[in-house]
């Protein structure tokens, strides 16, 4: 299992075991029940992917269980495509060719710019957040000429506004500046 | 039959304006984005929907439904000129489809795709009109047990059928679920999961859930993977005539055409399959029926036809499971039954007993789009292919924005802008390690329902959990629920014994 996957699966079990937990509090049984089943199921599921994908005799005779595309599997596609096609396969799967340092930092960069965006959008509003974030990612991150990237971001924000501003009719979000103007 | 009485009071609204407005925009978005590689139809469904904000059901429909019905032929556009599929499901295209293009048979190629996605939509909205009366009388019957079944079997399905092993999908389905609790318990009333927290007393917002998974990881997968630009085409080789010899070549091969629908129509009708299986499986019966299978690969039409055909044609059996079951057939689906509960539809049985005019509504904007999406393709092909020159880096930070914008619209909540930002990351790490979508979807979707009928199954006929074993239907559902479970088990030893019987015959040599 790649550490990508197996952090994934860890976050779900942290969340299935908190369902269950967190159910006990609660005082109701009909709001209880519901949530410890599907906490415990989902936590034991998670639990036996672990083991059937770490033990190798489970993994021998559970394969189908915990192998991707079963259904393609089942159908045979599969086979007859790594037979057949396989230009096609690397066409969906071109992302896999990336090396997993470069993949990382620009996952992180990428994340970095998202929370930025949620946390500028907070104290300032969407309105003046998003073109912040447009031109941070094509100036910043893509390396795109400054012109283009204004060009983009004003037309954008243009759009933005003619669809939700005057066709919606809602108002420009300011956020927490909102109470200062 | 009732049923179909209400069939022509769906065309009559569908003709009623604003709805053919709604149905082009509908159909142009699924065009551009089917277009677009990189960009999933999905990913302009999901964008519509804040734009959705105070439509009526039906207009809903029209748009969201025409964008689907709008992503599949043009994805097959860039699959044959570019060899590079606009959506997934187009990737079979490509194996015919460009070396027609290399041959400069490029417009002969569209011509065959264009006629085999109409003809093989037509083809499957018949089959559907023959199921649906039966799938209706069927869900007449359904009470609580038989919903609570419902849900449980939607998930197992959705999850053995989906990318990724069905181990995820499963646990994709239960953390869904899990999500569905926070906010009030439908039954008791009571808050779970907000810690305090009043922004999440109205639980997990499902539109910025789906414009999250659909659309921001999307936009992180474009950025991370910097996918680089269509190459250039030369569009001399499209000629009108090269055009119409494609739309003849398939009035000529309508076994291949029916074949290929029927199989598209039977593998849509399976929860949570997609697009992909449905054109692999119809290009490969191809080959496998065809005199001579080794002319496919270097440019035969037939490898055109059979694997769009069925593309289409999957389309209008997923929309059986989506509507009547409310079980979504695709993600496509999936987002647009999300999204019907913005506009007051609940989806799942009670879709087609209370809002059958809505159901009819769906049937008709698939088969106009089909052709709508055909013919504008068939004339505009060499200037829609200059669309996927947008570079990746310029589109990305655009849907992004529309998406989160988008996100905050709907409720003008920020918490909104949070789930979306937090579901985008959610969806990009589940994508890129092969945990399936639209289980997770599924269960925050049906996560109240499914907990509403477990307890007015025990309230109302009070006979404990062997009420889900006692009532007919209920128990059909349960032991598919079962054979879904026991499915790969089964298919694996089969496999094994298939692997053991060549290994002996080999062993023995031939006699």
């Amino acid at each position: 299992m790649a550490p990508g996957e197996r952090n994934l699966m860890l976050l779900f079990l942290v969340m299935s075991v908190g369902a269950g937990l967190f159910a006990l509090d609660l005082v109701l049984p009909e709001a209880r029940l519901f949530p410890l089943i599907t906490g415990i199921t989902t936590a034991g599921l998670i639990l036996l992917y672990f083991v059937v994908s770490t033990v190798p005799w489970l993994r021998q005779h559970l394969a189908i269980y915990v192998e991707d595309d079963v259904f393609l599997k089942i159908s045979g596609v599969v086979d007859a495509l790594e037979e057949e096609a396989e230009d096609a396969a690397e066409v969906t799967h071109a992302e896999n060719g990336l090396p997993d340092e470069i993949r990382h930092q620009r996952e992180f960069a990428i994340i970095a710019l998202l929370v930025g965006l949620g946390m500028l959008a907070l104290l300032v509003g969407l309105t003046i957040a998003t073109p912040v974030f447009m031109l941070a990612v094509m100036i910043g991150y893509s390396r795109r000429p400054w012109w283009l990237a204004l060009t983009v971001t004003a037309v954008t924000t243009l759009f933005i506004y003619f669809v939700f501003s005057v066709v919606l009719r809602l108002p420009p979000h300011f956020g927490l500046l909102e109470a200062l103007l | 039959m009732e049923i179909f009485e209400t069939m022509f009071t769906g065309l009559g609204e569908l003709l009623t304006w604003p709805l053919p407005l709604w149905f082009a925009v509908g159909v142009l978005n699924g065009m551009l984005f089917g277009l677009l590689p990189g960009l999933s139809g999905s990913v302009g469904i999901a964008l519509m929907i804040p734009l959705t904000f105070g439509f009526g059901a039906g207009e809903a429909m029209a748009l969201f439904v025409g964008a689907l019905g709008g992503q599949t032929f043009s994805g097959s556009i860039t699959a044959i000129l570019l060899n590079t599929p606009g959506t997934s499901p187009n990737a079979a295209t490509t194996l015919d489809g460009y070396p027609l293009a290399r041959q400069g048979r490029g417009g002969f190629a569209i011509g065959i795709s264009a006629t085999a996605s109409a003809m093989g939509s037509v083809i499957g909205l018949v089959v559907l009109l023959i199921l649906l009366p039966i799938v209706r009388e069927i869900i007449l019957a359904f009470s609580f047990p038989e919903f609570m079944m419902l849900a449980v079997m939607g998930l197992a399905a959705i999850a053995a059928a989906s990318t990724g092993s069905l181990f995820k999908g499963l646990i994709s389905g239960g953390i869904g679920l899990i999500l569905s609790f926070v906010g009030f318990s439908p039954i008791a009333g009571e808050l779970r999961y907000v810690f305090g927290l009043s922004p999440l007393f109205s639980g997990v917002d499902l539109i910025a859930a789906l414009i999250g998974l659909f659309a921001l990881s999307e936009v992180m997968r474009l950025l991370v993977t910097r996918e680089k630009v269509a190459p250039h085409i030369d569009a001399s080789g499209l000629s009108r005539r090269d055009v119409w010899e494609g739309v003849r070549f398939v009035f000529a091969h309508p076994w291949l055409l029916i074949r290929s629908s029927i199989l598209g129509t039977g593998v849509g009708i399976v929860p949570g399959v997609g697009g992909t299986v449905a054109s692999f499986l119809a290009y490969f019966q191809a080959v496998h029926s065809s005199n001579d299978p080794e002319a496919f690969g270097k440019g035969d039409p037939r490898g055109v036809l059979a694997p769009e055909a069925a593309n289409d044609a999957k389309d209008a059996g997923s929309a059986l499971p989506s509507l009547a079951f409310g079980l979504p057939g695709s993600s496509d689906w999936a987002i647009i039954l999300g999204a019907l509960v913005l506009h007051g539809v609940n989806p799942g049985p009670n879709l087609i007993r209370e809002a059958p005019e809505v159901v009819w509504i769906a049937f008709w904007v698939l088969f106009f789009a089909s052709f709508v999406d055909s013919i504008i393709g068939l004339f505009a092909a060499p200037y829609l292919v200059k669309i996927t020159r947008v570079p990746p880096s310029i589109l990305a930070p655009v849907v992004g924005v529309l998406a989160v914008v988008g996100a905050f619209a709907l409720q003008r909540q920020f918490v909104d802008v949070i789930f979306a930002l937090g579901f985008g990351v959610l969806g990009y790490y589940m994508r890129r390690h092969n945990v399936p979508l639209v289980p997770l979807i599924l269960g925050l979707l049906l996560g109240a329902t499914a907990e509403r009928a477990f307890f007015q199954s025990l309230q109302v006929f009070d006979q404990g959990l062997s009420i889900f074993v006692t009532r007919p239907i209920s128990l059909v559902l349960v032991i598919i629920t079962v054979l879904i479970l026991i499915a790969p088990i089964l298919s694996l030893a089969r496999r094994r014994r298939r692997q053991v019987d060549t290994e002996k015959e080999m062993s023995h040599g031939p006699r």
